[in-house]
């Protein structure tokens, strides 16, 4: 009896983390965005929608190897985010945050409907990318696509750290995010950043959206969700704040998946808003942000 | 000839904030311009920056017609500006800030001349070695206008442009900086200085210019300027 107990506690903690990888991922891809430029890309899940289409059609479809697929995939949807960029946000003469919104919103809308005018309105997945039968721990069992998820996640996380931590041109972006005008007297050109943002927030997207595909569906709107429960994530974590983003997403996920195992399923999709309603009127800036910053 | 600027007019929200102005500075020269609040000081220095785009008008520098140029490829030629208000990067450590100076030439510098450049501002700035680790927002008024003349030395300009640099320090600490610009301009760097602080302005330039309105009311050499009727009246208090 306790050993079940247990097991059931491992399994949904995993099944938490996962998923709270996820939103991780796509809540870094907002920071990315926000942090260079103060748009709010309600468009973040669309790009993991694509991100995920696309690795499945250039493997299953034109039977390119996995690997090549991945890759392929994440540069274009970096590519898409650098072209949303282009031809959505750029040619405001007056951006005002408002606009920006509606903005990114109805390019939401937009990726949304090119998705399936390709894919139509038919279910996809892939399968994993590696092919061992699922993995047993304290009588818990797991896809072995989990630890892919997680493991991407914690590789991607050093990977920023150590490019906003370690580099110049990672310092570079931060002082085009703090001050844009004092970094261009210094020589860095704020609109490649800018560029460099919106490929890395595609990125980002279609990097958790290739890692979920194997383990649920993949539908054309299937971005929407995601891209909010990303968006809550980040506002959990405190907008902005690349830890904060990790932290909100596996917060997010573990508290969907212990309120689903052991309370009821219905409160998963609600859960992510109560989580947003309640940060923003206890503690807007998120968990892990200083007030002063 | 360092830099020219000949009859540059610039429109602000729908305003002319320079009404065809002209300026010259020579090589080793620290040229001073005076001016109210809103006389277009700030602007003229952000145009040849680059920052704000001139209508009408030419800007040279070095032989290079700069009037169109991106800021970055105008710090890459060799004019730096240590702009109004510090605007250092406060989120960033004292020593990240000087290292963003180098931006436009680290990945060509060797680095052994990187680290003599943070020598030569640790020199200047003693202050600045202690304060290295710390977050440039948590350094006080006048170690940040420190950090934002070292920043800029960084880059390595021929030409510095400052604005402002002594706006609300305490007199020992604008003292400290204007004795660091006579330095700066012994060591071979120009000066172009935007300054409230009219008297000590003039004291260290070569010349200077007035400006009133977006237009050059006037110009001379700093010593005349000094004795000159309606700059004594207008901006050195007496």
């Amino acid at each position: 009896m306790e050993s079940t107990h247990l097991s059931q506690a491992v399994q949904f903690i995993f099944a938490g983390l996962t998923s709270g990888s996820i939103y991780a991922l796509v809540a870094l891809g907002f920071n990315m965005i926000y942090n260079v430029t103060l748009v709010v890309n309600l468009a973040q899940g669309e790009f993991l929608m694509l991100g995920a289409m696309t690795m499945i059609s250039l493997y299953s479809g034109f039977k390119l190897p996995l690997p090549v697929a991945l890759v392929l995939s994440t540069l274009i949807v970096g590519c898409v985010g650098i072209l949303f960029d282009r031809f959505a946000i750029r040619p405001l003469k007056k951006p005002s945050i408002m606009l920006l919104i509606l903005l990114t919103l109805g390019g939401s809308t937009f990726l949304k409907g090119v998705a399936l005018l390709i894919w139509g309105k038919d279910p996809y997945t892939a399968p994993t990318f590696t092919k061992l039968k699922s993995i047993s721990f304290l009588g818990a069992s797991f896809s072995p696509q989990m630890l892919w998820i997680i493991g991407t996640l914690v590789v991607v996380s050093f990977v920023l750290w150590f490019f906003f931590e370690r580099t110049l041109l990672g310092k570079a972006m931060r002082a085009c995010a703090e001050n844009p005008r004092a970094a261009s007297l210094m020589g860095v050109n704020v609109k490649t950043f800018v560029m460099i943002s919106f490929f890395l927030g595609g990125a980002l997207g279609a990097v958790g959206g290739m890692l979920m595909a194997p383990v649920s569906f993949m539908v054309y709107d299937e971005g929407t969700m995601m891209g909010l429960k990303g968006f809550a994530s980040a506002v959990l974590g405190g907008i902005g704040s690349y830890p904060g983003a990790v932290v909100g997403g596996l917060v997010l996920g573990l508290l969907e998946s212990l309120s689903t195992g052991y309370v009821s399923s219905i409160f998963k999709d609600i859960l992510a808003f109560v989580v947003l309603l309640l940060i923003l009127v206890i503690k807007p800036t998120g968990l892990m942000k200083r007030s002063d910053e | 000839m360092m830099l020219s600027v000949e009859s540059l007019s610039i429109y602000y929200g729908g305003i002319q904030a320079l009404k065809g102005v002209s300026l010259e500075v020579k090589e080793r020269e620290i040229v001073s311009v005076l001016g109210a609040n809103g006389a277009g000081k700030s602007t003229l220095l952000m145009s040849i920056s680059g920052i704000l785009p001139s209508r009408q008008g030419k800007i040279m520098f070095d032989n290079n017609e700069i009037t169109r140029q991106s800021p970055s490829s105008i710090v890459r030629l060799g004019i730096c500006q240590v702009p109004e208000g510090r605007e250092v990067f406060k989120s960033l450590t004292t020593l990240d800030n000087l290292r963003m100076g180098t931006y436009h030439h680290y990945r060509k510098s060797p680095k052994s001349l990187v680290e003599k450049d943070l020598e030569r501002v640790y020199t200047l700035f003693p202050i600045l070695k202690q304060r290295r680790t710390q977050m440039a927002g948590t350094l006080s008024g006048g170690e940040q206008q420190m950090l934002a003349i070292g920043r800029g030395l960084m880059a390595r300009p021929k030409l510095m442009m400052l604005d402002e640099p002594s706006l609300g320090l305490a007199p020992l600490v604008v003292e400290e900086i204007f004795r660091t610009l006579t330095a700066l301009n012994s060591m071979g760097i120009t000066l172009l200085l935007i300054e409230q602080n009219a008297r000590a302005a003039l004291k260290i330039a070569t010349r200077g210019y007035v400006m009133e309105t977006g237009k050059i009311i006037m110009e001379g050499r700093a010593e005349d300027l000094l004795e000159n009727e309606h700059v004594v009246s207008a901006y050195l208090g007496g």
